[in-house]
């Protein structure tokens, strides 16, 4: 079993490639994805019958690493728990009055922003969003594919950063 | 040519530069990592870069970046920026919840099992997802980054011989009954026909795959030329050929119907303190040696890449670049570009653009870079989802 886990070591590497750069990291990774197919392999988890063992070890592979990434970074998440909720038994990570502000401060960066930008991205970035609407229903109303449609929201919210790193050098030049 | 000694010693090079055959032409550094830290100290376009798309950047990066005293603060920014956004749309998924809109609670708040998306994104041997729940993702994929980053991980596949094990020189079969004594060996001559006839196998499916199958080749990134001789030169892109900017660009590939983008390499970065940025022109020609340039478009970017200010029409351009130090303009050199309108090329890209598949934009690269429309194809790269394969192609040459 060893020997099959090794044939497909760079199949192991291509999917935790996706997740970490560092090569230390990619092998501790790459130990604790091993370890958990392993366990999955003795559970009976892999069925031939529903496709070939490659696929079902990259996916078996992929979800791990995501699960683990889970659960050591949120560093990127937003905060997502709606107000009104159940209060959690733990400390409040709900931000202070300084964050506040500094929301509020950006929320106003953000918009002057959107502001600078052509019609069409502006009303990608409200559409996605402001709106929470899917690649599928921003495409049908703008008659777009739905790849044509994450090209276009990945070019707008490219030119929203440019827009802001300007803003930035500009407001630096003044200080 | 001793490599010593300039071909021509009593003649003043107007561009003064070293010799090709003084230095290396190509770059010394790998194609690995997308920027280095000494990049991101000491090269602004890098940084910026690396900023546009801190999304796609390694850990490693980010913590480069986050620590800079200069970049920290941008990265800050663009970070929080882009958490107000997606908390936006996580306001209005609740909203639109509580309304009814999207079924009881807040499902679509929680983040998906793994499994749901790796079934979302169409990884490989994906199972399909019910309708209500693929559109719950996809919204929920606007409000939550992580979740967001970890489907944009399955947009390339995974090379087929990783999925089938071919990469290593041990029997494919998963074999589970490895601790029996291996049979005794009746025959020796199957050591000889066995890998004959696999390796006839191999050749005879190679044949039949290519014969009967040629438009699912599955797609390469194209080789990036190397530029010899040209690393040195400040004015990177555009250069050759260059999709004219039309509505026909724009229904086909709307990723490339925007403004020229110009970039100036290295050697052209802003070197000292008094430097206040770049000025662009841009020359319309005849394409003759000896016609007279007209002047058609002129800018004054503060960083090396920038987007012209207007659309050109098909023709031949010339483009100039200077850096201002000290209040003088100092010369960086002139680069030559066609804008071609090219809709032979147009209808081969809108045919593998709607023919879909995950490796539809890596075939249109590759075309647009087969048919020497490198920068478009550049541009074009820079839409895909971040894989080695990309980062090889877009390193390879001046102006990453």
């Amino acid at each position: 079993m060893c020997t099959l886990l090794e044939r497909y070591r760079s199949l192991f590497f291509h999917c935790i490639g996706n997740f970490e750069s560092d090569p230390s990291a990619r092998e501790d990774l790459h130990q604790e994805v091993v370890l958990y197919v392993l366990e999955r392999i003795d559970a009976g988890s892999f069925d031939p019958e529903k496709g070939s063992f490659g696929t079902w070890l990259y996916r078996v592979t992929w979800c791990r690493c995501v699960d683990l990434k889970r659960k050591t970074s949120s560093r990127r998440t937003p905060k997502l728990t709606p107000v009104g909720d159940k209060v959690p038994e733990r400390a409040d990570q709900s931000p202070g009055p300084g964050e506040e502000a500094g929301t509020e401060e950006i929320g106003v960066l953000v918009q002057r922003g959107m502001a600078h930008l052509e019609q069409e991205d502006q009303l990608l970035l409200t559409l996605r969003y402001v709106d929470a609407r899917t690649l599928v229903e921003i495409g049908e109303q703008l008659g777009i594919s739905v790849e044509q449609t994450k090209y276009r929201l990945k070019r707008a919210a490219t030119g929203l950063r440019r827009v802001l790193l300007n803003d930035f050098a500009i407001e630096e030049a003044v200080r | 040519m001793n490599g010593e000694t300039p071909e021509i010693p009593d003649r003043k090079d107007p561009f003064p530069r070293a010799a090709s055959d003084l230095r290396a032409a190509m770059k010394n550094t790998s194609n690995g990592p997308r920027f280095s830290p000494a990049d991101l100290q000491n090269d602004p376009k890098a940084a910026h870069d690396a900023l546009l798309h801190w999304d796609e950047q390694s850990e490693q990066i980010l913590r480069l970046l986050a620590e800079h005293p200069e970049h920290g603060g941008r990265l800050d920014t663009l970070q929080r920026a882009d958490g107000w956004l997606r908390q936006r749309a996580a306001d209005s998924i609740v909203a639109r919840t509580q309304n009814g809109e999207h079924g009881p609670g807040p499902a679509s708040l929680a983040c998906p099992s793994a499994d749901e998306l790796y079934d979302f994104a169409a990884g490989p041997g994906a199972s399909p997802l019910r309708r209500d729940r693929q559109l719950a993702i996809d919204r929920h994929l606007a409000a939550c980054a992580s979740c967001d980053s970890f489907v944009a991980t399955l947009a390339t596949a995974p090379p087929s011989p990783l999925i089938l094990g071919l990469d290593e020189s041990v029997d494919a079969a998963p074999d589970t009954s490895h601790d029996q004594p291996a049979p005794i060996r009746r025959f020796p001559m199957r050591r000889v026909l066995v890998p004959i006839a696999a390796a006839a196998a191999i050749v005879l499916a190679i044949g039949v795959w290519r014969a009967f199958t040629p438009t699912t080749t599955r797609a390469a990134w194209p080789a990036a030329p190397l530029l010899r001789g040209e690393t040195a030169d400040a004015l990177l892109w555009p250069r050759g050929r260059i999709l004219e900017r039309s509505e026909s660009l724009a229904r086909v590939a709307p990723a490339l119907a925007t403004a020229i983008p110009f970039e100036l390499g290295p050697t052209a970065r802003l070197g000292s303190a008094d430097a206040a940025g770049y000025r662009l022109q841009v020359f319309r020609t005849e394409g003759g040696a000896f016609d007279a340039p007209t002047a058609v478009a002129e800018w004054s970017p503060t960083s090396a890449a920038s987007a012209s200010p207007v659309l050109f029409a098909a023709g031949h351009y010339t483009w100039k670049a200077w850096t201002r130090e000290r209040g003088l303009d100092v010369e960086l050199g002139s680069r030559d570009f066609e804008v071609v309108p090219a809709e032979a090329v147009l209808r081969e890209l809108a045919a593998i653009l709607e023919s879909g598949g995950p490796d539809a934009g890596v075939r249109a690269v590759a075309l647009l870079d087969a048919r020497g429309f490198r920068a478009d194809a550049r541009a074009l790269a820079r839409t895909l989802p971040p894989s080695p394969e990309r980062d090889a192609y877009l390193g390879r040459t001046p102006g990453r």
